[in-house]
Protein backbone atom coordinates (compact mmCIF):
# COMPACT_ATOMS: atom_id res chain seq x y z
CA UNK A 1 0.00 0.00 0.00
CA UNK A 2 0.91 3.61 -0.60
CA UNK A 3 3.63 2.42 -3.22
CA UNK A 4 3.75 4.69 -6.60
CA UNK A 5 4.30 2.90 -9.68
CA UNK A 6 7.82 4.77 -11.11
CA UNK A 7 5.45 6.74 -14.06
CA UNK A 8 3.35 7.71 -11.28
CA UNK A 9 5.93 8.71 -9.24
CA UNK A 10 7.50 11.50 -11.29
CA UNK A 11 6.96 14.98 -10.39
CA UNK A 12 4.63 17.19 -11.91
CA UNK A 13 5.34 20.30 -12.43
CA UNK A 14 2.16 21.65 -14.43
CA UNK A 15 -0.59 22.82 -13.58
CA UNK A 16 0.76 22.46 -10.21
CA UNK A 17 3.72 22.24 -8.27
CA UNK A 18 4.00 19.03 -6.74
CA UNK A 19 6.61 17.91 -4.15
CA UNK A 20 6.23 14.04 -3.81
CA UNK A 21 9.22 13.72 -1.75
CA UNK A 22 7.07 15.28 1.07
CA UNK A 23 4.07 13.64 0.04
CA UNK A 24 5.39 10.56 0.42
CA UNK A 25 6.85 11.45 4.07
CA UNK A 26 3.27 12.33 4.99
CA UNK A 27 1.68 9.05 3.82
CA UNK A 28 4.56 7.03 5.68
CA UNK A 29 3.71 9.05 8.76
CA UNK A 30 -0.02 8.54 8.08
CA UNK A 31 0.55 4.84 8.27
CA UNK A 32 3.57 4.64 11.28
CA UNK A 33 0.95 7.03 13.05
CA UNK A 34 -2.02 5.09 12.82
CA UNK A 35 0.01 1.78 13.97
CA UNK A 36 1.18 3.89 17.08
CA UNK A 37 -2.60 5.18 17.90
CA UNK A 38 -3.48 1.30 17.84
CA UNK A 39 -0.47 0.57 20.14
CA UNK A 40 -1.32 3.74 22.16
CA UNK A 41 -4.49 2.31 22.40
CA UNK A 42 -4.10 -1.38 23.57
CA UNK A 43 -1.68 0.12 26.15
CA UNK A 44 -4.72 2.01 27.57
CA UNK A 45 -7.11 -1.18 27.59
CA UNK A 46 -3.91 -2.56 29.58
CA UNK A 47 -3.85 -0.01 31.93
CA UNK A 48 -0.55 1.49 31.31
CA UNK A 49 -2.19 4.96 31.58
CA UNK A 50 -4.75 4.06 34.79
CA UNK A 51 -7.13 1.42 35.53
CA UNK A 52 -6.27 -1.56 33.95
CA UNK A 53 -4.46 -5.21 34.55
CA UNK A 54 -1.19 -3.62 34.48
CA UNK A 55 -2.24 -0.57 36.54
CA UNK A 56 -4.20 -2.81 39.65
CA UNK A 57 -1.31 -3.18 42.59
CA UNK A 58 -2.26 -5.76 45.56
CA UNK A 59 0.33 -6.23 47.38
CA UNK A 60 0.87 -7.20 51.96
CA UNK A 61 3.06 -7.81 54.16
CA UNK A 62 4.22 -11.26 54.75
CA UNK A 63 2.26 -11.70 58.03
CA UNK A 64 -0.51 -10.20 56.02
CA UNK A 65 -1.33 -7.66 58.59
CA UNK A 66 -1.02 -4.89 56.26
CA UNK A 67 -2.60 -4.90 52.64
CA UNK A 68 -3.22 -2.19 50.47
CA UNK A 69 -5.06 -1.72 46.84
CA UNK A 70 -4.00 0.92 44.58
CA UNK A 71 -3.18 1.96 41.11
CA UNK A 72 0.55 2.30 39.83
CA UNK A 73 -0.74 4.71 36.97
CA UNK A 74 -2.98 7.37 37.86
CA UNK A 75 -3.46 10.58 35.78
CA UNK A 76 -3.30 14.56 37.21
CA UNK A 77 -6.31 15.76 38.38
CA UNK A 78 -8.40 12.25 38.19
CA UNK A 79 -9.20 10.63 41.44
CA UNK A 80 -8.10 6.98 42.23
CA UNK A 81 -8.91 5.33 45.22
CA UNK A 82 -6.44 3.12 48.00
CA UNK A 83 -8.02 0.39 49.85
CA UNK A 84 -5.84 -0.06 53.30
CA UNK A 85 -6.60 -3.39 55.19
CA UNK A 86 -5.46 -4.00 59.01
CA UNK A 87 -5.20 -6.56 60.90
CA UNK A 88 -5.25 -6.11 64.91
CA UNK A 89 -6.79 -7.31 67.93
CA UNK A 90 -10.91 -7.41 67.48
CA UNK A 91 -12.43 -4.27 69.06
CA UNK A 92 -9.27 -2.15 68.96
CA UNK A 93 -7.94 0.08 67.35
CA UNK A 94 -4.56 0.20 65.01
CA UNK A 95 -2.67 2.95 63.96
CA UNK A 96 -1.66 3.57 60.38
CA UNK A 97 0.92 6.03 58.49
CA UNK A 98 1.32 7.86 55.52
CA UNK A 99 4.36 9.44 54.25
CA UNK A 100 4.34 13.13 53.78
CA UNK A 101 5.20 11.94 50.38
CA UNK A 102 1.81 10.84 49.78
CA UNK A 103 0.39 14.51 50.53
CA UNK A 104 2.48 15.92 48.45
CA UNK A 105 1.16 13.84 45.40
CA UNK A 106 -2.60 15.43 45.62
CA UNK A 107 -5.40 15.90 48.16
CA UNK A 108 -7.66 13.24 49.94
CA UNK A 109 -10.96 14.50 48.73
CA UNK A 110 -12.49 11.28 50.92
CA UNK A 111 -11.85 8.25 53.62
CA UNK A 112 -14.46 5.90 53.56
CA UNK A 113 -14.85 4.65 56.70
CA UNK A 114 -14.00 8.19 59.32
CA UNK A 115 -10.60 7.13 60.69
CA UNK A 116 -11.44 7.25 65.08
CA UNK A 117 -8.79 10.38 65.01
CA UNK A 118 -5.96 11.45 62.38
CA UNK A 119 -3.54 14.07 62.88
CA UNK A 120 -1.14 15.43 60.62
CA UNK A 121 2.41 16.56 61.49
CA UNK A 122 4.91 17.89 59.24
CA UNK A 123 7.81 14.81 58.50
CA UNK A 124 5.40 12.79 60.41
CA UNK A 125 3.06 11.77 58.09
CA UNK A 126 -0.60 11.19 58.01
CA UNK A 127 -1.55 9.17 60.85
CA UNK A 128 -5.01 7.56 61.30
CA UNK A 129 -6.60 5.57 64.17
CA UNK A 130 -8.67 3.38 62.88
CA UNK A 131 -11.25 0.86 64.57
CA UNK A 132 -11.25 -2.94 64.08
CA UNK A 133 -14.53 -5.02 63.73
CA UNK A 134 -15.01 -8.08 65.68
CA UNK A 135 -12.39 -10.07 63.70
CA UNK A 136 -10.26 -7.67 64.29
CA UNK A 137 -10.12 -6.37 60.52
CA UNK A 138 -10.01 -2.47 59.97
CA UNK A 139 -10.02 -1.17 56.19
CA UNK A 140 -9.73 2.14 55.01
CA UNK A 141 -10.88 3.89 51.31
CA UNK A 142 -8.69 6.85 50.57
CA UNK A 143 -9.98 9.04 48.08
CA UNK A 144 -6.82 11.14 46.28
CA UNK A 145 -7.38 13.38 43.57
CA UNK A 146 -3.37 13.94 42.50
CA UNK A 147 -1.96 17.00 41.49
CA UNK A 148 1.32 16.42 41.38
CA UNK A 149 3.30 14.65 38.04
CA UNK A 150 6.10 12.27 37.80
CA UNK A 151 6.79 8.90 39.95
CA UNK A 152 6.22 8.97 43.87
CA UNK A 153 7.25 6.68 46.47
CA UNK A 154 5.81 6.75 50.04
CA UNK A 155 4.60 3.71 52.09
CA UNK A 156 2.39 2.87 54.49
CA UNK A 157 3.39 2.27 58.71
CA UNK A 158 1.33 -0.35 60.91
CA UNK A 159 1.49 -2.58 63.66
CA UNK A 160 5.08 -2.30 63.25
CA UNK A 161 5.47 -3.29 60.01
CA UNK A 162 5.67 -1.31 56.26
CA UNK A 163 4.64 -1.47 52.48
CA UNK A 164 6.07 0.21 49.86
CA UNK A 165 3.81 2.04 47.17
CA UNK A 166 4.57 3.05 43.97
CA UNK A 167 2.66 5.45 41.82
CA UNK A 168 3.25 7.34 38.62
CA UNK A 169 0.74 10.18 37.89
CA UNK A 170 0.77 11.40 34.13
CA UNK A 171 -0.01 15.19 33.37
CA UNK B 1 1.39 27.91 34.02
CA UNK B 2 -0.27 25.30 33.55
CA UNK B 3 -3.14 27.08 31.28
CA UNK B 4 -0.13 27.85 29.17
CA UNK B 5 1.36 24.45 29.07
CA UNK B 6 -1.98 22.63 28.38
CA UNK B 7 -2.98 24.49 25.55
CA UNK B 8 0.21 23.77 23.98
CA UNK B 9 -0.02 19.93 24.35
CA UNK B 10 -3.80 20.13 22.71
CA UNK B 11 -2.62 22.44 19.91
CA UNK B 12 0.26 19.89 19.00
CA UNK B 13 -1.38 16.74 20.13
CA UNK B 14 -4.72 17.30 17.78
CA UNK B 15 -2.29 18.44 15.22
CA UNK B 16 -0.26 15.54 15.07
CA UNK B 17 -3.24 13.24 15.37
CA UNK B 18 -4.80 14.95 12.50
CA UNK B 19 -1.73 14.92 10.34
CA UNK B 20 -2.22 10.83 10.80
CA UNK B 21 -5.13 11.10 9.90
CA UNK B 22 -4.38 12.42 7.04
CA UNK B 23 -5.67 15.29 4.64
CA UNK B 24 -9.24 13.65 4.10
CA UNK B 25 -10.42 14.14 6.80
CA UNK B 26 -10.35 18.06 6.79
CA UNK B 27 -12.80 18.16 4.24
CA UNK B 28 -15.88 16.69 3.22
CA UNK B 29 -17.25 15.80 6.53
CA UNK B 30 -19.53 12.91 6.45
CA UNK B 31 -21.94 12.40 9.20
CA UNK B 32 -19.21 10.28 11.13
CA UNK B 33 -16.52 12.94 10.80
CA UNK B 34 -19.29 15.50 12.28
CA UNK B 35 -19.79 13.43 15.01
CA UNK B 36 -16.56 12.59 15.54
CA UNK B 37 -15.62 16.42 15.32
CA UNK B 38 -17.78 17.01 17.94
CA UNK B 39 -16.67 14.49 20.43
CA UNK B 40 -13.12 15.93 19.82
CA UNK B 41 -14.18 19.26 21.16
CA UNK B 42 -16.07 17.83 23.99
CA UNK B 43 -12.83 16.13 25.31
CA UNK B 44 -10.39 18.78 24.45
CA UNK B 45 -12.35 21.32 26.45
CA UNK B 46 -11.84 19.44 29.68
CA UNK B 47 -8.13 18.97 28.75
CA UNK B 48 -7.72 22.72 27.87
CA UNK B 49 -9.80 24.02 30.97
CA UNK B 50 -8.99 21.18 33.73
CA UNK B 51 -11.35 21.86 36.76
CA UNK B 52 -10.42 26.02 36.38
CA UNK B 53 -13.28 27.30 35.14
CA UNK B 54 -12.10 31.41 35.71
CA UNK B 55 -12.32 33.95 32.72
CA UNK B 56 -8.80 34.20 33.15
CA UNK B 57 -8.16 30.73 32.68
CA UNK B 58 -10.16 31.43 29.12
CA UNK B 59 -8.09 34.03 28.23
CA UNK B 60 -5.01 32.51 29.07
CA UNK B 61 -5.65 29.34 27.00
CA UNK B 62 -7.29 31.00 24.14
CA UNK B 63 -4.15 34.00 23.96
CA UNK B 64 -1.71 30.82 24.01
CA UNK B 65 -3.46 28.96 21.24
CA UNK B 66 -3.41 31.98 19.38
CA UNK B 67 0.03 32.56 19.93
CA UNK B 68 1.19 29.09 18.85
CA UNK B 69 -0.99 29.66 15.48
CA UNK B 70 0.54 33.19 14.65
CA UNK B 71 3.87 31.78 15.57
CA UNK B 72 3.37 28.78 13.41
CA UNK B 73 1.87 30.69 10.49
CA UNK B 74 4.95 33.41 10.70
CA UNK B 75 7.57 30.25 10.68
CA UNK B 76 5.80 29.36 7.55
CA UNK B 77 5.71 32.74 5.83
CA UNK B 78 9.65 32.64 6.66
CA UNK B 79 10.64 29.88 5.30
CA UNK B 80 8.20 28.34 2.87
CA UNK B 81 10.25 24.62 3.37
CA UNK B 82 8.36 24.60 6.56
CA UNK B 83 4.94 25.22 4.97
CA UNK B 84 5.61 22.27 2.46
CA UNK B 85 6.22 20.22 5.40
CA UNK B 86 3.27 21.09 7.76
CA UNK B 87 0.69 21.34 4.92
CA UNK B 88 2.01 19.09 2.18
CA UNK B 89 1.82 20.10 -1.52
CA UNK B 90 -1.16 19.38 -4.14
CA UNK B 91 -1.17 16.56 -5.89
CA UNK B 92 -2.17 15.67 -9.11
CA UNK B 93 -4.64 12.50 -9.18
CA UNK B 94 -5.91 12.24 -13.17
CA UNK B 95 -3.94 13.37 -15.61
CA UNK B 96 -6.07 14.44 -18.89
CA UNK B 97 -8.66 11.93 -18.12
CA UNK B 98 -6.08 9.43 -17.14
CA UNK B 99 -6.74 8.47 -13.49
CA UNK B 100 -3.09 7.59 -11.55
CA UNK B 101 -4.66 4.98 -9.70
CA UNK B 102 -1.66 4.16 -7.53
CA UNK B 103 -1.77 7.91 -5.63
CA UNK B 104 -5.32 7.46 -5.86
CA UNK B 105 -5.25 4.65 -3.73
CA UNK B 106 -1.56 5.88 -1.51
CA UNK B 107 -4.42 9.20 -0.82
CA UNK B 108 -7.00 6.80 0.26
CA UNK B 109 -9.29 7.92 -2.59
CA UNK B 110 -11.14 6.44 -5.36
CA UNK B 111 -12.44 7.58 -8.79
CA UNK B 112 -15.59 7.93 -7.55
CA UNK B 113 -14.60 10.81 -4.79
CA UNK B 114 -13.17 12.14 -8.31
CA UNK B 115 -15.90 12.30 -10.00
CA UNK B 116 -18.17 13.05 -7.33
CA UNK B 117 -16.24 16.74 -6.84
CA UNK B 118 -16.36 17.47 -11.10
CA UNK B 119 -20.25 16.59 -10.63
CA UNK B 120 -20.55 18.80 -7.78
CA UNK B 121 -18.25 21.63 -9.16
CA UNK B 122 -18.91 21.71 -12.98
CA UNK B 123 -21.72 19.33 -13.50
CA UNK B 124 -19.24 16.93 -15.54
CA UNK B 125 -20.07 13.26 -16.06
CA UNK B 126 -17.08 11.45 -17.15
CA UNK B 127 -13.69 11.11 -16.56
CA UNK B 128 -12.76 11.78 -20.05
CA UNK B 129 -13.88 15.16 -19.18
CA UNK B 130 -11.80 15.57 -16.60
CA UNK B 131 -8.22 17.63 -17.86
CA UNK B 132 -6.37 17.45 -14.29
CA UNK B 133 -7.84 16.51 -10.67
CA UNK B 134 -5.73 18.20 -7.99
CA UNK B 135 -5.86 16.95 -4.50
CA UNK B 136 -5.42 20.36 -2.82
CA UNK B 137 -2.97 20.90 0.57
CA UNK B 138 -6.61 20.95 2.93
CA UNK B 139 -7.88 18.06 1.39
CA UNK B 140 -10.07 19.18 -1.08
CA UNK B 141 -10.26 18.15 -4.92
CA UNK B 142 -9.60 20.75 -7.54
CA UNK B 143 -11.22 19.37 -11.07
CA UNK B 144 -9.90 21.29 -14.66
CA UNK B 145 -12.32 19.91 -17.12
CA UNK B 146 -11.19 18.95 -20.44
CA UNK B 147 -11.17 22.76 -22.78
CA UNK B 148 -10.68 25.36 -20.30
Amino acid sequence: MGRLTPEEAAERHAPVKENIKVQQVHWRIERVGFVALIVLITLALLGVFSSGPLSQVQQQTESGNLAVEYQRFIRNGATSELIFTLHSRPGQTVEMTLDDALLEEGTVEGMVPEPVSSFAHKGAGLVLRLQANAEGLATVRLAMRSSGIGSYRYSVHANGESLPLHQFIYP
Amino acid sequence: MDAVLRAVAVYFVLLIIFKIAGRRSLSQLTLFDFVLLLIIGEATQQALLGDDFSVTNAILVIATLFTVDIGLLRIKQRWPKTDVWLEGAPLIVVERGVPLNSRLKAARMDIDDILESAREKHGLERLEQINYAIVEKDGKISIIPVGS
